[in-house]
């Protein structure tokens, strides 16, 4: 990420590889990798390679906003090098606030070269959400406020990543009472290509994942939410080894009973499995080592829009947000209040009635009085 | 608005709103019932009534065989209904969190087995509704909303259960939706008989019995 | 804890899969004999079983190269016993299974050593010497 690097514009990634101790068969174990996660085609691999490694380096400019930094920590963070992190070495990363070595003005300026240098062929990357309340002072770097910078750098993307939850939807920033009007990124750019790939944080391969795709085969497909189907068009129940216990009505009631340690279903104590889409379930985390509910805990539901705002991490999904018994004392008490204020009215009605009534006489029912 | 935002909306204020017109309205109308107390009695009281009260709250709720077929279906969607509103572990979850109290849930597919059973018994009981002459004339507007109000809840959690329909997310707040309609139509329609069923029967057999009527 | 304490087996009984890898393989290597096409099995997007797997092994066999890579993590690839059915198995730094793939080819591309490369180390011999 040296500002040389960023010149040698003409340099193919596969001669690049090479001089920065990539092998090329870590790049074809890579493309594989990618290929079998997102359900490609095998010998798309290959392709992907040869592809990968022709072509310069693309140009990634990656904004941070409202955000905590987990994201970058998510695809950064090991000790060895993974393969996950090695997207890294593929692509040329002219702008990222946390990784960069440069900061203040000469910052700032790199952002601006590789803007006007890659006019209209960088990919953008954007963690966090944008806060838009008060013309979105609640945010700025160097001055800048996310909504404008986020303006100015999406005009000449040629298409956008959202990464995390933030980013896509607004995330803990807009979690109600969302005291700096934060929201997604696709609330603000709507003439760009956006490809969500939310989580808090996103797995690592499906981060890595969808950016090879998108370097190599263009834009995956996506769903309603803008998530590439690759990776979340099921959801975590669908694909949950704890599963055969939901059917048969098995349940862990706390995280220390009998069922908790017999490994049954975690929906009673406030899994959102049921609606959450992600592939937790089958890529897990820590190079797939485990993933929530195998370590015990229900699914908070991260990578689904206002996952906040949900209601209880710890109560069944089948429950009310908003505490439907107190509702229902006040509404008692409310509704027993005009009851007995319609009852005595009622009453009044009802002994003026009596008073009223004359015995019915034959004659009235017709009948003749003889 | 999403289905992502439909169910948190279902969830949270709906389901409050859906509480509050239900509580509400159904407060209001036993206190009413209650408070319009007896008519004075003209006739020379035989006795209390009391015994004669309780015995037809049991007696009308026993079949009478009259129609089989009829009251069949209407029982089996009655306990079904019952069943799967408080043994589906859902929605015993739903119930302890705002009683209090767990009663035990059964397994599904026994909810399963009740649900289908009851989704054919409603259609079975809305086909005769319109066939026989007589439940047609004295079937208003009213009682076929609560028939659909009733109805919808089954068929939308049936789906959702089953993950039928084109998102589990959209069908589960499709349901969550449809039962706090249900809920709303409770204090609106004769549904309210869900609460006064018993009101009305102790009502009806103990004044017989003061009068010494055989209910 | 461990995870094999909790109850749930996964069926880790044949279900026949390895007889339908079967033909799609000889279907894959008749063409590859007929026309020299190329082919991939992702072993991973099957529906496999344990005990498929290990059946499909067995009824490949084992033929006569075995070669292992040491990029991050290994990778292991084995001939068959069947000549141009590869086995081929990534493993990442910490012996978790990334892929495991059937190459139906004279050669796993993973094994060949790319032009750009040779390229690189030519120079660099050049200038040592
Ligand atoms: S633990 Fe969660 S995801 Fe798994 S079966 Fe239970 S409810 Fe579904």
């Amino acid at each position: 990420m040296t500002p040389e690097e960023n010149n040698e514009t003409t340099e193919t990634l596969g001669q690049n590889l090479i001089g920065n101790g990539v092998s090329r068969r870590t790049f074809l174990k890579f493309c594989s990798t990618v290929a079998s996660a997102m359900a490609l085609p095998p010998t798309a691999a290959t392709a992907m390679a040869e592809t990968l490694s022709k072509a310069t380096r693309q140009s990634v400019i990656w904004l941070s906003f409202q955000e905590c930094t987990g994201c970058t920590e998510s695809i950064t963070r090991s000790h060895k090098p993974t393969l996950e992190s090695l997207i890294f070495d593929f692509v040329s990363l002219d702008y990222h606030h946390t990784l960069q070595a440069a900061s203040g003005d000469a910052a700032e300026h790199a952002r601006e070269e590789a803007q006007k240098a890659h006019k209209g062929k960088y990919i953008l990357i954007v963690d966090g959400a944008i806060p838009v309340k008060d013309d979105g002072v609640y945010s700025t770097i160097a001055g800048i406020t996310n909504l404008q910078m986020l303006k100015d750098v999406a005009a000449d993307a040629a298409a956008i990543v959202s990464v995390g939850s933030c980013a896509a939807f607004g995330g803990l920033p807009k979690a109600d009472p969302n005291p700096t009007g934060a929201v997604a990124v696709s609330d603000i750019i709507k003439d760009k290509p956006i490809i969500n790939i939310p989580g808090c944080p996103p797995i690592p391969v499906v981060m890595t994942g969808v950016l090879a795709h998108v370097l190599t085969f263009g834009i995956p497909e996506l769903d309603s939410h803008g998530r590439p189907v690759a990776f979340f068009g099921e959801s975590i129940h669908d694909r949950c080894y704890r599963r055969p216990f939901y059917d048969r009505g098995l349940f862990a009631k706390a995280f220390d009973d009998e069922g908790a340690r017999k490994g049954w279903c975690l929906f009673e104590v406030g899994c959102k499995g049921p609606t959450t889409h992600n592939a937790c379930a089958t890529v897990k985390w820590n190079n797939g080592t485990s993933f929530p509910i195998q370590s015990g805990h229900g699914c908070i539901g991260c990578s689904e829009p206002d996952f906040w705002d949900a209601g209880s991490f710890y109560k069944a999904l089948s429950t009310g947000s908003m505490n439907p018994g107190e509702w229902a004392t006040d509404a008692l008490l409310a509704g027993a209040a005009v009851g007995v204020a319609s009852g005595i009215l009622n009453k009044a009605s009802k002994s003026k009635a009596e008073k009223n009534h004359k015995p019915v006489t034959l004659e009235d029912m017709g009948g003749k009085n003889e | 608005m999403n289905e992502v935002e439909l169910l948190n909306w279902a969830r949270g204020p709906g389901l409050a709103y859906a509480t509050v017109i239900m509580v509400f309205g159904l407060t209001i109308r036993v206190i009413e019932i209650l408070s319009l107390g007896r008519p004075k009695e003209l006739a020379k009281v035989r006795s209390s009534g009391t015994g004669d009260g309780l015995k037809l709250v049991v007696k009308r709720s026993l079949p009478e065989p009259r129609n089989w077929r009829f009251i069949t279906a209407s029982y089996i969607f009655h306990i079904g209904l019952l069943v799967v509103i408080f043994f589906f572990i859902p929605h015993t979850q739903f119930f302890r969190d705002v009683f209090g109290v767990f009663w035990g849930g059964w397994p599904n597919y026994i909810i399963d087995f009740f649900t289908v059973l009851s989704i054919a018994a409603m259609m079975y009981t809305l086909v005769q509704r319109r066939i026989d002459p007589s439940r047609r004339i004295l079937t208003t507007v009213s009682d076929y909303v609560a028939w659909l109000v009733t109805f919808i809840p089954f068929v939308t959690g049936y789906m959702a259960f089953h993950r039928l329909g084109p998102d589990y997310t959209l069908m589960l707040a499709l349901h969550i939706l449809s039962v706090e309609l249900l809920m709303i139509a409770l204090p609106l329609t004769k549904l309210t008989h869900a609460v006064t069923f018993a009101i009305s029967r102790y009502y009806t057999g103990s004044s017989m019995g003061r009068r010494g009527i055989k209910a | 804890m461990n995870l094999i304490d909790i109850p749930v087996k996964t069926l880790d009984k044949p279900t026949g899969m390895a007889n339908a890898v079967m033909n799609e393989l000889s279907d894959h290597l008749k063409r590859l004999a007929d026309d020299g096409e190329t082919n991939i099995v992702d072993l991973m997007s099957l529906p496999m079983t344990e005990a498929d797997i290990n059946e499909l092994a067995d009824m490949l066999g084992v033929g006569e190269v075995k070669a292992t890579i040491s990029s991050i993590g290994t990778s292991s690839i084995r001939e068959t016993a069947y000549r141009g059915i590869w086995w081929v198995t990534h493993y990442g730094d910490d012996e978790q299974v990334l892929s495991e793939l059937i190459e139906i080819t004279q050669v796993p591309d993973i094994l060949i050593t790319h032009m750009d490369e040779i390229r690189h180390s030519a120079q660099a011999m050049a200038t040592v010497n």
